[in-house]
Formats: structure tokens, sequence, C-alpha cells
């Protein structure tokens, strides 16, 4: 039984019959008739692909049916077919949500042919996006996209789930790398807005200049260039999700006009007086230290606390212990799946490899290391000559590099501690068995 | 009125729109002689009740089956009294409006038995 029914509701049964028989020479369609309203709402629980309503019934009145066909399901197309050749009537049913009209005469049935045809079209393409969009969902079901079993990679899993419940606004943190755009999105499919857009605009990418109309959108003149109408990308993404990501990057006037907007909740494309609702979730990314920026007078405070929300901070791979291990595996495989390879595994040597390195491009770097070592790789095992890494290994990251001087060594290591430690000189002090005053004379003195 | 051997009816559309298939034109006149008959008692009972809104509607549904099978001397008969306030307008004329119904339906009957040998 083929899965598009139409139902026809005649009360006539000559032109009932012939309407059926008509329809049924498509071998696709299933037809099933009623003569009467009652019968016909009776069965509507059977939700039917298409209806045709003759208008005029005897127990219901056209007008009647189809207002009880929109109140269960306003998607079923309705195709109004009826003896009244009066225009005032066939608007009132447009209007309330009948998809077509026809007056019953000769090119009827032709007629209602080609919009069922069309009606069908649509109903597939619509089904198309459907399971499209669920397929988007699924890529982004966040088990299957952020992969990992250390505490901090867990406390992330637990960020995400909240920052999933509500639509407080989200700032995503860390390194180059530690894929901050895959959890804007993972916190955007996996929510109530999953079927609204997701918008994303890299900041930095943009040029200055274009930033404002890429986001706000602009009105045809507004500038030399200016042809058309533009809509921006906070109103693209309407009640959907907009991700600005690296903003550490914008310019203090689009910050400004930021701030402005995310407080109206409301904007003015460039050059125009219209007043546009902002109703997005607002997520942003940056691996900048952003309080660091405000401090420095880079970053507006007002914009920063409005910004920060739900901060989730993504701990750089090299702190993420096994999970290196658990990562490398996991690209390694799909890799292979990809390209038809056998499965591949890695040697004890390449696994200590991959440990005692640092990282600083993070699962990004990672992902291409893996894949250019299933390249390399000659046996069914990868080897540690087959990774290759492209900065030194941790052990000697920053003190070998090349020689110097005690002394010198001395201030890389400071140096070094002071960065891992956020500039916490009292920790530093601690940590080093040393006084902080050696390190507060050295800062003084400009050595490090 | 046509002369007696010539069909009040032409089938030639019905026909087309059936893709010639003889099985459900069969089909289908069976249905109009059953039904029909008994919405043209419904089209004389109105008169005698002087329910002229009903005699509207039932005009109105006999229309497009009679327009299906082109029998033209009821084309603007039946467009004529198809709708409440038309009814009203004809009121004094509806008795022969309706004698003129029924003679070419039965004329229709017959000649439709006698074709499909019904």
């Amino acid at each position: 039984m083929s899965n598009f029914k139409i139902f026809i509701v005649e009360d006539d049964p000559f032109y009932g019959e012939m309407l059926k028989y008509h329809i049924s020479l498509n071998p696709d369609y299933s037809v099933e008739k009623f003569q009467t309203g009652k019968d016909f709402l009776n069965n509507l629980h059977r939700n039917p692909s298409v209806v045709t309503l003759d208008y005029t019934l005897p127990d219901i009145s056209g007008l009647e049916v189809l207002k009880k066909i929109m109140a269960y399901n306003p998607n079923i197309p309705v195709i109004i077919v009826s003896g009244q050749e009066d225009v005032s009537t066939a608007v009132n049913l447009l209007k309330e949500g009948a998809y077509d009209y026809f007056v019953k005469n000769d090119e009827t049935k032709d007629r209602i042919w080609n919009s069922l045809k069309k009606i069908r079209e649509k109903l597939n393409l619509e089904k198309e996006i459907d399971s499209l969009k669920e397929e988007i969902g699924r890529k982004y079901i966040f088990g299957n996209i952020i992969k990992g079993n250390s505490p901090g990679i867990k406390k992330i899993f637990s960020l995400i789930e909240k920052a999933i419940q509500t639509n407080i606004t989200v700032s995503i943190t860390g390194e180059t790398g530690t894929g901050k755009d895959l959890v804007a999105k993972a916190i955007h499919y996996n929510s109530a807005k999953a079927n609204l857009p997701f918008i994303a605009i890299n900041v930095s990418a943009i040029p200055k200049e274009l930033i404002e109309s890429e986001m706000f959108g602009h009105e045809k003149g507004a500038f030399t260039g200016a042809v058309t109408r533009k809509i921006g990308k906070f109103e693209e993404a309407g009640k959907g999700t907009i991700f600005l990501d690296e903003i550490g990057e914008m310019d203090q006037y689009m910050q400004v006009k930021l701030l402005r907007v995310l407080q109206e909740k409301e904007l003015n494309r460039v050059g125009g007086n219209e007043v546009i609702k902002v109703n997005a979730r607002v997520i942003i990314a940056t691996n900048r230290n952003l309080a660091e920026e405000v401090k420095k007078g880079n970053f507006r405070q007002d914009l920063y606390f409005r910004l920060l929300g739900l901060n989730i901070n993504l701990p750089p791979l090299r702190d993420r212990g096994n999970d290196i291990l658990l990562l490398a595996k996991y690209f390694v495989d799909e890799f292979c799946k990809e390209n038809d390879l056998q499965k591949k595994s890695l040697s004890q040597k390449a696994q200590e490899k991959l440990m005692n390195y640092d990282f600083p491009g993070n699962v990004r770097e990672l992902k291409a290391i893996m894949e250019l070592a299933v390249v390399m790789a000659n046996s069914e095992v990868i080897d540690d000559n087959d990774i290759s890494l492209s900065a030194a290994t941790r052990s000697s990251n920053f003190l070998m590099d090349e020689e110097d001087t005690l002394q010198g060594y001395d201030k890389k290591i400071i140096k070094h501690f002071l960065e891992k430690y956020d500039n916490n000189i009292l920790e530093v002090a601690k940590k080093l068995d040393i006084g902080k005053s050696t390190i507060y004379r050295m800062i003084k003195n400009k050595e490090i | 009125m046509k002369p007696a051997n010539e069909r009040l009816y032409n089938l030639s559309y019905l026909k087309e729109q059936l893709g010639d298939n003889d099985e459900i034109l069969q089909e289908l006149i069976q249905i109009f002689l059953e039904n029909t008959p008994a919405d043209l008692a419904d089209l004389n009972k109105s008169l005698e009740n002087n329910d002229l809104e009903h005699l509207a509607a039932v005009a109105h549904k006999m229309k497009s089956s009679l327009a299906t099978l082109k029998i033209d001397e009821l084309k603007d008969v039946m467009v004529s009294i198809d709708k409440p306030f038309k009814t009203q307008e004809l009121k004094k004329d509806l008795p022969g409006i309706l004698a003129k119904i029924n003679e070419v339906l039965a004329i229709v009957f017959e000649q439709l038995r006698e074709d499909f040998s019904m």
C-alpha cells in the first residue's frame, strides 16, 4: 500500500467515483472516498496525506470540515472542489488554510492531478530536509564528537549538559585546536533549538569594515556597494543560535555595537530605521584570556560580563592524560574506515612518543598527525617512526632548544613556571623552592 | 427536443477522462442510474414542500454529474436553480423547470439502460 493517502470527500457518488478512479490512475496514490463530512471526520485520525473536499456536503459545511482538519493538523493540504464560483467563498477558504480551490468543471481533474503532484514533491522535500536535519543532529550528539575519559573532559561534558538545558549565553575558551566550535555545535544541536538555524561567524576572518553589516545586515544604499538589502547573521539566526568565534579579535567600535544589541535585544540594519528583534541564543569562543584582555583595556569590561555566561574552558590535550591515546586510536580508526584501509594499531613506542608530546595544536594537531601516520605506516602497526611531530617533545620543549648559560636556564625555567601557573608568583616560588623576592626582582629588572 | 433516437448525452468526455476503460465506465453509469432517480425525487419533493433552499442544494449536487455526461439540454437549467437566491427569483417558473428536468432525465435513463443493457 502506498503511503501517499488521498481522502476524497464528495457527496455525489457519481462524481466522487469518477474522481477516485481518475486519481487512482497513479499507482503511487492510495485513494479513499467519503460521502459525508461526518464519515470523513471519523477517519481523520488515519492521517491522510491530502484531502480533496467538496464544499457542499449534506451534513456539515465545507468550511466547518476544513476548520476541523486545520485544528487537527494544519499540515494536511486540503484541496477544495466546489460547484461554487463565488470568489469571496474561495478567498475565505484559502484564508482558513485551504491549499487550493477548484471549481468543478471539465478541467478540474487535471488541475487536481497537478496539484497532487506538487504537494507530493513538496512533502518529499520536507521529508528530505527533516532527515538531513536529523543526520546533522546525530553527527553532533556530543558523545560522538567530544571523546575522552579524563576528569578534565568529564567536567566539560557536565557543563555542556547544563548549557543544553537553558538558553544561557555560553563562553567557550581554550587553546587553538581544542574543539571550541564543536562544543558550540554540540550545544546547539542537542538543545531545544536543534531545528532552528545555527549561524557561525568567525570574527577574525571578516574585515573590520564589513563586520557590522555582516552581523546586523544593511539596507540598500547604506554605503557604496550596498546594492541590495542584506540580512545580517543575527537576523538569519532568528530564534536559533549565533556563534561568535574568536570574539577576542573584535575591535572596540564593534564591541560597543554588540553590547548595545545584546542589552536592548534589538538591532537596526546599517542605514536602516526598522527595529529588528534579536531572539538568538549567543555562544562565543576565544583562545585569548578575555579577563586578561579586559585588564589590558583591549576588551570592554561590560561586554565581557555580558558574554561570560556559562564558561566552558576546554583543557589542552597535553593535560588530558590517556585521552591522547584514546583519541589517537579513534582518529586512526576513522581515517582507515573513510579510506577503506585495514585497521591499524599503535606500537608501544608510538604510544610513548605521543604521550610525551606537547600538542600545541591540540586535538586538531593530533588528528593531522595520526592521519599522516596511517599513510606512512607500512604494516598494520603504526610505529614511532611513522609519527612525525612538528615541535620538540615535552621534556625538552623550553630548555634544550639552544644552549644557554646557567643564569639563562634559570630565567627560562622561572618564565615557564610563571606561564604555567598564570603569573601566580607565590605559587611559582613555592614550586621552585625559591624566595618570591627573587622573582619580583627579576621582573623589576626586566630579566624575565 | 431532439429526434427520439438521438442520445441526449455525450459520453466522449467521460470516456476520455477514464482513459477508455469500459469497466469503470459501466460502473459509473450504474452509479448514476442508481442515485440520480433518488435525487430527482428529492428535487420534486422540495418543490412540493416549498423548501427552495433544499431544492437549490439538490440541484447543485446533481449539476456536476449531469455536466459530466454532457446532457446539454439541462446544462443551463441546472445552473439557473443551483442557489437559493436563484430559486427564489424563479419561484414561479420552478414547476415548469422541474417538469423539463424530469422529462429529459426519464429519456436519459431509458437511453442509458438501452446502451449499457442494464
